[in-house]
């Protein structure tokens, strides 16, 4: 019999923190499973199946040992999925653009629902995040936020360009970035990514009077940045100082690679780390990175919280071992019976 | 300068006091500050405090001196100013791994008939991360490195260095498409010196002649590593030992292939045995604070120790190949001094 006790969803390319993670679970002898979007892709064959205890994954090239059964699973990670652009390269493939456009949602509606499936049937109480909450809504993000007396930026969403610069003359400047978390576009295969950017008065005039309702902020001056992996209401804590080099003054992921930012360990001050982990229970994360921003007037301005965010970066800086903390946070299941 | 605020080295930028001067260490720029004792005594004693208190501790003697230490830290980018120090802990540098093993080398010379199978099987079962293979045989063909690395194929070795003659019309192509693993490969003996970059892997040339394992062991600052994994390692233990299990070419598991203990035979023993091994795993814990010389020296953190080539072939003595004299701030090989 296989004995799968932690089930982990990531997908195969470009994921350094879960490969470590997997290191460590592998160190601690628990056995586990490594799902990935791709497996489920039209170049693997497998079959879902119900019996009286719940569904059963299992995959024809495997011996019938590997079949994944969720009375076994103790805990499951999700991290990512992804893998389903196999659906635009191999279907809706006629001639007929709104046909496509219609086979290819379909599909992409189907293979959604037997990801949740999938998903909803491993679904224990041991779990670090779930599929339901991993795109972030920014908007309800800062709701709730400043409900909970956290700071957050001024914020507007308008289409209007008479609003848009009512609003930024209040402040000295103000930004532009994604409503939902956006992971990119590709325009003849070269890849776009969408930073946090400035949004100069020019900007606003090159605007038409009305314009795709966008998401605008004031600028917050910083001290420095923090970004904070959360787990179970612990916070692990980097202070980012990007201030003295120009190119990544608005957006630290603008790297530049010359004179890198400062990242170093950082304590966030207790006061607004328990509002903050109210902030993870009322969006129900137990998992995340969360952006604040250190303003220079002294005040700690919460940015967002993302649930995915790739914890490397803070992890290898500060020595945190953060792969080892979620590692163990899944093995532990293995205890509790 | 507001000296209500305290002058805060990054956490990444560490002091690290030798017998004559002080190296701040960059661990996230790669790179290096001497700076004299005083000043290292001022950032190591009194860290988090304001400057007005540090330059009150001098009786106010020094506020020039402190003002233009300060000043020059700030300048460099090594330091910030803040009104809340204790928000900025230092690095944890504790040091721990999910491998049983970290790193691997296995020297090869004609005479070698090693049982490949068997050994890249035990490196996978202890989770090795890297092997660096060295040939020091006249010629090596394609497709004996091919069949050499096929059991690697399988297991969870990320990545493969190999050091080999060179041999004229090699297919380096047909290499890397075998073994996506090899990411990193030396060839000696070669016409000129030259990197190629044609292939996703780097091929160094040297015309050095790399005939055996006597030409490892150099210690000199263009070889430095400075940064946190390196520095972390060399604080628990060696910093080129610490995780290693090699085969020498004869078949013996050692610590690298130039150390004196043997733990064994790799046709004897497997390598999980020699793991748990003490007097083999004595070595991985040796650390630069326990070595004659080196631990009054400035870099004893980010050079990269040796303890297979040593003076008078001591245990515990400074590593004969290193020109660098701590107490003189001097280095006797004079291209070795990166400040020429
Ligand atoms: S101990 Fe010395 S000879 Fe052995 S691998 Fe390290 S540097 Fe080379
Ligand atoms: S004296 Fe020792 S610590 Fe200093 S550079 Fe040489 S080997 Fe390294």
């Amino acid at each position: 019999m296989s004995m799968y006790m932690v089930l982990i969803f990531s997908c195969s390319e470009g994921e350094y923190s879960t490969n470590i993670v997997i290191d460590w679970i592998w160190s601690k002898n628990t056995p586990f499973k490594r799902l990935n979007g791709s497996d489920f892709d039209n170049s693997h064959s497998y079959q879902i199946s119900m019996n009286g205890e719940g569904l059963i994954l299992k995959f024809e090239d495997e011996d019938e040992d590997s079949e994944v059964n969720p009375n076994e699973i103790k805990s499951t990670w999700y991290r990512r999925w992804g893998g389903i652009d196999f659906i635009d390269k191999a279907y809706g493939l006629t001639n007929d653009i709104h046909l496509n456009h219609q086979i290819r949602s379909t599909l992409y509606k189907d293979f959604f629902a037997i990801k949740e499936a999938i998903t909803d049937s491993y679904a224990c109480d041991r779990s670090l995040n779930k599929e339901s909450n991993t795109s972030p809504n920014k908007l309800n993000q800062l709701r709730i936020a400043s409900n909970l007396n956290l700071n957050i930026p001024s914020t507007i969403v308008t289409s209007s360009r008479k609003h848009l610069l009512q609003f930024s003359e209040k402040f000295d400047s103000i930004i532009t970035k994604s409503i939902q978390d956006f992971a990119g576009l590709s325009v003849n295969s070269i890849p776009f990514a969408l930073y946090t950017s400035t949004f100069s008065i020019e900007d606003i005039k090159s605007m038409p009077t009305e314009f795709f309702p966008s998401f605008f902020q004031e600028k917050i001056e910083k001290e420095f940045e923090i970004r904070s992996f959360y787990l179970e209401g612990k916070f692990y804590s980097m202070a980012i100082f990007s201030q003295s080099d120009q190119k990544t003054t608005t957006d630290f992921r603008n790297y530049n690679f010359d004179k890198p930012n400062r990242n170093i360990p950082f304590k966030i001050p207790a006061g607004i780390e328990e509002k903050l982990h109210s902030l993870m229970m009322a969006l129900d994360l137990n998992c995340g990175s969360i952006d604040l921003i250190k303003a220079s007037d002294g005040r700690y301005v919460f940015l967002e919280v993302n649930p995915i965010g790739q914890f490397g970066m803070v992890s290898n800086p500060c020595n945190y071992y953060l792969e080892e903390i979620v590692a163990e946070y899944l093995v532990a299941g293995n205890n509790i019976n | 300068m507001d000296d209500s605020k305290s002058v805060l080295l990054f956490s990444n930028c560490i002091p690290v006091k030798g017998a004559s001067r002080s190296a701040i260490c960059d661990l996230q720029r790669n790179s290096f500050q001497l700076i004299p004792n005083t000043l290292y005594d001022i950032l190591h004693d009194y860290r988090g405090k304001n400057t007005k208190e540090i330059k009150s501790l001098y009786d106010n003697e020094y506020d020039n001196e402190i003002d233009e230490y300060f000043k020059f830290l700030i300048d460099n980018e090594l330091a910030f100013t803040t009104l809340e120090p204790e928000l900025f802990p230092s690095i944890d540098f504790s040091w721990k791994s999910p491998y049983k093993i970290e790193n691997s080398i296995i020297d090869i010379d004609e005479n070698s008939c090693h049982p490949f199978e068997k050994i890249f099987k035990e490196l996978n079962d202890l989770g090795c991360k890297s092997v660096q293979l060295r040939y020091f045989t006249i010629n090596i063909t394609v497709d004996d490195l091919i069949e050499d690395l096929r059991p690697s194929l399988d297991s969870r070795i990320k990545h493969i260095d190999i050091i080999m003659p060179y041999s004229k019309g090699f297919d380096y192509n047909k290499l890397f498409e075998a073994h996506e693993r090899i990411n990193f490969l030396t060839v000696y003996s070669a016409p000129e010196n030259k990197t190629i970059q044609k292939f996703d892997t780097p091929i160094f040339y040297t015309v050095e002649k790399i005939s055996s394992s006597q030409h490892c062991g150099i210690v000199y600052p263009a070889n430095f590593s400075i940064n946190i994994d390196h520095f972390k390692e060399a604080l628990h233990g060696n910093s080129c030992l610490l995780g290693k299990i090699s085969v020498d070419i004869d078949g013996f598991i050692r610590n690298c292939p130039s150390t004196p203990y043997k733990s064994g035979h790799i046709n004897e023993i497997s390598l999980l045995d020699a793991v748990v091994d003490e007097s083999l795993r004595e070595f991985w814990l040796i650390n630069k604070d326990q070595i004659a010389v080196c631990q009054d020296c400035e870099f004893r953190y980010i050079c990269t120790d040796c303890r297979a080539f040593t003076i008078d072939n001591e245990k515990y003595a400074k590593p004969s190949k290193c020109s660098y004299d701590p107490y003189n701030a001097e280095w006797s090989n004079p291209s070795d001094n990166p400040f020429n």
